[in-house]
């Protein structure tokens, strides 16, 4: 019998340390922290659901909670970070109260499925109504450099912005000059076939897995419209190394291995705050500011004290001291309103702020393209895909192309009415604008379906690119074909020849010449090695006599 | 011994009734969906008629009772009721956290729309085997873009490139694992020959030095590397590059070649995995060599043999079953690692050939589509699985030889160990100094990263121009992050532990002391764990645990306490198992005379006589928890906030891109490093010489 009862309640101990685990009674792991004894009325937890890293809402979360703003009581606020696809999952569960960060396309959408709450606490609509700004104006008009702050729906403010942004690239002197190349001031100088090297001089993000790429590519679509949009992105994917991620991109900048990539301002802003050698450029009146939003969600509880935290933690994001906040050199967020440049100015580790306003002035003069975000919406899905199949997914061949042309151009056998046509053949889109927005909604929700045209797109991409090579390689010609009446202005590349070999980063300096016809080339090396290989062989022959 | 050994006695002419049968099995399932039934349900009705079938022969059935009466008594001899309940226990965890998920990723491999079909693999459109554009798999050579080596003269400054060829997905990953394999091999082999056979000055410390790249920081170690060795603007290159890549830093120290060399794609995945992966071949090389009867040596010299004929046809031979499995472990290793081909991600020439490997592409698409892996992904994770798993298979067959080999020995022998007279210790050095400097780059880089200034360590600059322990500050101090994931690394590899050390105890109880039917299989799945690729473990759990208890999308944490149990078992289990070889059973059978029952004797003589065993093994799976990367990024993916682990972690900083992050992720893998290497010392002075459980072969 007392064997049978050790056995038992072995195992039983055993089965409950298993079955406690599976039941998930893992409290320690959980990221709030578990207050001991009865809560005090005040105690509230929220749930964030954030696009943002940990750094930056750590960051904030810590200034709040030291602020005036923090309300008393134990306070708590977990951030979820996730996938823009997961949100519409989180919301619906319940169980979240605000959403931050992640541009206005993903909060539009929120606000299409009708996941998010109405802002008309007034604590909030007083602090945006007080924000009248040199740049911008608060509500109903609301916009910065063009790009609307809020959202309204059906007369109800539905979200407000907590940040700007804005697009462009950054450079690395250093490699623009190893690789002989000029500044770059437009995006379609990154597709021009100047800026071709065997060592790509260009590194670009893959549309599906950066969001700050994906709006760079709709800047470009909606300045130039969809065929010559897709002329222009396909010719600098031909430039280009294709990055899986927006970091990636930087990081090839910042180590040397590319002179220029596409980047997001306060990815260049910190590239140029760690090397000199590094700089952010925004492209000649060809940039948008894109808001980085904060909203209430939709949620299943009615939680008094939550709620109040809830609209807190918003109130200090947006007031001037959660503003500043965002200037941290761990953040470098542009704010909405310029008066926490001043504020965050008294604050001596931000020693860069000075810069940081600069950059804010001319960002805010240097937008040139009314952007149209319903537009952007209507075919983001298959555009995405779209660039991820025909650049990504087939850039060998395209990269093969990309060096034809470049060849092509520098041994002047084609010029600049040549290269437009053959950066239209290059980049013809395999379906129009309106295929697109038709198909949006299925390349979004059906797997198979996506797969399938990824897959066509990119076989399809790939068979292009191969005939535009070998047309290229038998193209002697020197003048604009017959029946085509180039229009100068409307041709991207049309600047082309003439005014980059006038750009005197271009051409390389004496010194530079000199330093490669002197070069050394391996002899010390193959003089090191074969002493190296001598001295072993000797030793070798010296052993085997012992 | 293999697998299959333990059904082997059953080998018998298969009646073509029986063939029939199995056909039939195959094709109604196929047939049953075609119509539309439901592709579970027409597995299962296929299943109810087999046996239907099985149990209307009397044949059969009186053959089938024969058969479960023989088990169930071989059951009832070998087993005592609390030795079931362990099995019970150990085989109810692992099918659930193991068998159960490969199985479900395996069979969605082959659903598509409800349908059994092999379309995913040799289908019309984007099948892996028969793609029109071959872009999974290719026999034909002229798919190969690029070259090994070029030199790329389209800028100012001319570039040699080292980096690899872009043929097919699978084809890359096997060019990978293959190149990784050869070069780890090789070193191996040649280090573990020279430190068991040369007695030289200074063997002991390099003997250590050459077991550090074992413990590496997932992710930054790639950093230090490609700042030091790889990159355009290298710590080489601006010391030995005559022209010079940086405006400041024209002239070189001894220029010693003309263009800079920038080392990516394959080649710079090869040579980090060589760098890190040779450790496991010497180890098991090491072993080998140590334990070849040197008699057998002494004979062969005896008869004539000199130096190469002896190394050629004695030493080696003797010692290739060690080597070998060394060399898959390698191989297994090398194709299921996602971390080394996040790092070099689009570098190379053409871009594309570090993408289109197995792991990663596997990795990118988990989080394409929210634990839905895109089909044809699911049908690469199959691939991957299969090639891991016939690795596997060979390295037992391998360890099985290994055994025979030495049995044919016989006690501990005295090594031939030879003094290396001056030209040879020479030699030495000029091929172990460079080696290890080499080997410990990633180290090196990690640590000028982790102390040196953000913003420190520009392209112009040869190493970190200002030194500063403010990074970790900052993650200790400053950032709540940091703090989350040292915590949550801590915790879930703890309770890890506890389930491994108790589950390990009972599978090592009953493989040591018992014999059952099945025992070979038990034995096969809790040594498995080391040959499933992670990242397949991972994206398995995403299809299974998704609204259980256990969601991923919750709290990827609480699963991934399982996922560690499973995935560092094998140590435990090892080391748990030894300590039962070496401990007499005459001093359980005393316990058991004097009346004490069988659980009171393991509590009582065995636990207390092994604990040391115990604690080697829980702790080296500790060291390998802690620095667990496939899983906790399938599950956690990079943007785990406060809800990460410390590799993860890393992950995240390394991929957020804000200032100081890069610092940040290195001072980070440093506290890594630092609490890896403490467990492993630790170790060590427990096990000793028992250095095998390391490897857990």
């Amino acid at each position: 019998m007392i064997r049978i009862n050790q056995k038992a309640s072995f195992s039983f101990v055993l089965f409950g340390i298993m079955i406690s685990l599976i039941s998930g009674n893992l409290t320690l792991l959980s990221t709030t922290s578990v207050i001991a004894g009865e809560s005090a009325p005040a105690d509230a937890t929220i749930n964030v659901l954030t696009r943002h890293s940990s750094t930056i809402f750590n960051a904030v979360e810590l200034a709040f909670k030291s602020s005036s703003y923090a309300p008393s009581g134990t306070i708590d606020i977990v951030f979820k970070a996730r996938d823009a696809h997961q949100w519409p999952t989180y919301i619906d569960d319940g169980d979240i109260d605000l959403a931050w960060g992640g541009g206005p396309t993903l909060f539009d959408e929120q606000m299409e499925r009708g996941n998010l709450l109405p802002i008309t606490q007034s604590s909030i609509t007083t602090e945006i109504a007080s924000m009248n700004d040199t740049y911008w104006q608060g509500p109903p008009a609301g916009t910065i450099a063009g790009s609307p702050m809020y959202r309204y729906d059906n007369g109800d403010l539905m979200w407000v912005g907590s940040a700007i942004a804005s697009f462009g690239f950054t450079v690395n002197s250093f490699k623009l000059e190893a690789q002989g190349l000029p500044t770059p001031s437009k995006w379609e100088h990154l597709g021009h076939p100047i800026y071709y090297r065997d060592t790509p001089a260009v590194a670009i993000g893959n549309a599906p897995d950066t969001t700050s790429n994906t709006r760079i590519y709709e800047i470009i679509l909606q300045k130039y419209g969809w065929d010559l949009g897709w002329a222009i992105l396909t010719m600098m994917g031909g430039n280009s190394v294709i990055k899986t991620g927006s970091t990636e991109v930087l990081v090839a900048v910042e180590e040397g291995a590319v002179s220029i990539g596409t980047t997001i301002d306060f990815y260049g802003f910190e590239a140029e705050l760690k090397y000199d050698y590094c700089t952010y450029v925004l492209p000649d009146n060809q940039s948008i500011v894109n808001s980085d939003p904060i909203a209430f969600t939709t949620h299943s509880h009615n939680d008094a004290s939550r709620n109040e935290l809830a609209e807190a933690f918003m109130h200090f994001v947006l007031s001037d001291e959660g503003q500043a906040a965002l200037l941290a050199d761990s953040i470098l967020r542009m704010p909405i309103r310029s008066d926490a440049f001043a504020t965050a100015a008294q604050d001596s580790d931000k020693h860069y702020v000075s810069q940081l306003e600069d950059l804010y002035e001319r960002t805010l003069n240097n937008t040139g393209i009314s952007f149209n975000d319903t537009l952007s919406l209507s075919y983001q899905n298959t555009m995405r895909n779209y660039q991820s199949a025909t650049t990504y997914e087939a850039n060998t061949p395209l990269r093969q192309a990309a060096k034809a042309i470049a060849q092509a151009w520098n041994d002047e056998r084609i010029g600049d009415a040549q290269l437009f046509l053959i950066a239209m053949d290059l980049g013809n889109p395999l379906l129009t604008e309106a295929e697109a927005q038709t198909m949006n909604d299925d390349m979004g929700d059906d797997q198979t379906f996506r797969e399938g045209k990824v897959s066509e797109w990119r076989q399809a991409a790939t068979t292009k690119y191969d005939d535009v090579r070998s047309t290229l390689g038998s193209m002697t010609y020197n003048e604009a074909p017959e029946g085509i009446e180039l229009v100068p202005e409307y041709n991207p590349f049309a600047a082309g020849r003439g005014s980059y070999n006038d750009t005197s980063d271009f051409v390389p300096t004496t010194e530079e010449v000199s330093k490669q016809e002197g070069a050394v080339g391996f002899e010390n090396m193959a003089a090191l090695s074969s002493l190296g290989i001598l001295g072993a062989i000797l030793i070798l022959r010296r052993k085997r006599r012992f | 011994m293999t697998v299959f050994d333990s059904f082997g006695d059953q080998k018998k002419k298969i009646d073509p009734k029986w063939i029939a049968v199995i056909c039939a099995l195959v094709l109604t399932p196929v047939i049953l969906t075609l119509v539309g039934v439901p592709a579970y349900i027409a597995i299962g009705l296929s299943l109810i008629g087999l046996i239907i079938l099985l149990v209307s022969s009397n044949e059969t059935r009186d053959r089938m009772r024969m058969y479960a009466s023989r088990q169930w008594r071989e059951w009832k001899e070998g087993m005592d009721s609390m030795s079931t309940i362990f099995v019970l226990i150990v085989t109810i965890f692992f099918f659930i956290f193991l068998i159960f998920p490969l199985v479900y990723i395996s069979y969605e491999a082959f659903i598509v729309d409800d349908k059994i079909s092999f379309a995913r693999f040799f289908g019309e459109d984007y099948s892996i085997f028969t793609a029109p554009d071959r872009a999974y798999f290719s026999l034909d050579p002229s798919d190969i873009d690029g070259e090994f080596i070029s030199h790329d003269t389209t800028g100012t400054v001319g570039i040699w490139k080292i980096s690899g060829i872009d043929w097919a997905i699978i084809n890359n990953t096997i060019i990978i694992s293959l190149g990784t394999t050869l070069f780890s091999t090789i070193l191996g082999v040649l280090l573990a020959y020279i430190i068991t056979r040369y007695e030289f000055y200074g063997k002991g410390i390099i003997r250590h030095l050459l077991v550090i790249p074992l413990i590496i920081p997932p992710f930054v170690s790639g950093v230090g590397i490609k700042k030091i060795l790889f990159s355009e603007f290298s710590t080489l290159n601006l010391l030995f590059c005559a022209n010079s890549p940086s405006p400041t830093e024209a002239n070189p120290i001894f220029p010693l070649y003309s263009d800079p060399i920038v080392i990516s794609g394959m080649a710079a995945v090869i040579i980090v995995q060589s760098l890190h992966f040779y450790t496991l071949v010497y180890l098991n090389a090491t072993s080998a060599f140590a334990n070849i009867d040197p008699s057998l040596e002494e004979s062969a010299e005896n008869l004539g043999a000199n130096h190469r004929t002896l190394v050629r046809s004695i030493s080696l031979p003797l010692a290739l079953p060690g080597i070998a499995a060394g060399a898959i472990l390698t191989f297994i290793l090398s194709v299921e690692d996602v971390g080394t081909p996040i790092i070099f991600q689009g570098t190379g020439d053409p871009t594309t050939q570090v993408d289109n490997t197995l792991a990663y592409q596997i990795f990118r698409n988990i989080f394409d589509t929210q634990g839905n892996l895109a089909s044809w992904a699911l049908a690469l994770s199959v691939v991957l699985l299969v090639t891991a798993m016939t690795g596997f298979l060979i390295i037992r067959k391998y360890v099985g030889l290994k055994q025979y080999a030495m049995l044919s020995k016989g006690g501990i022998h005295n090594p031939r160990i030879k003094d290396a007279d001056v030209p040879t210790s020479i030699l030495f050095y000029a091929f172990l100094i460079p080696l290890l400097a080499i080997a410990l780059t990633p180290h090196l880089g990690v640590l000028l990263l982790a102390f040196g200034g953000v913003g420190a360590w520009g392209a112009a600059d040869k190493y970190p121009n200002e030194f500063t322990m403010d990074n970790f500050d900052y993650i200790l101090n400053k950032d709540e992050a940091t703090r989350f994931a040292i915590q949550n690394t801590l915790v879930i590899s703890l309770l890890a532990i506890i389930l491994i050390i108790i589950l390990g105890v009972f599978a090592a109880y009953v493989l040591a002391r018992k014999s059952f039917p099945g025992k070979m299989l038990l034995d096969a799945i809790v040594t498995m764990p080391i040959a499933i690729p992670g990242i397949v473990l991972g994206a398995a759990y995403f299809y299974v645990f998704i609204g259980t208890p256990l969601d991923p999308l919750d709290d990827p944490l609480r699963l991934l306490v399982f996922s560690f149990t499973v995935r560092r078992f094998p140590f435990t289990v090892r080391a748990v198992f030894a300590g039962l070889q070496q401990l007499n059973i005459a001093l359980e059978e005393v316990s058991w005379n004097l009346g004490g029952s069988q659980s009171k004797t393991l509590r009582a003589i065995v636990l207390p006589l092994i604990s040391l065993n115990i604690l080697a093994g829980a702790l080296m799976s500790f060291v390998y928890s802690m620095a667990e990367v496939s899983t906790s990024i399938a599950l956690i993916g990079t943007s785990g906030g406060n809800k990460s682990t410390i590799p993860t972690q890393i992950a995240e900083r390394f991929t957020e891109a804000l200032y100081g992050s890069e610092n940040y992720a290195c001072a980070l893998g440093v506290l890594l490093m630092i609490g890896q290497i403490i467990s492993i010392v630790f170790t060590n002075r427990i096990l000793k010489d028992r250095g095998a459980a390391i490897t857990g072969i």
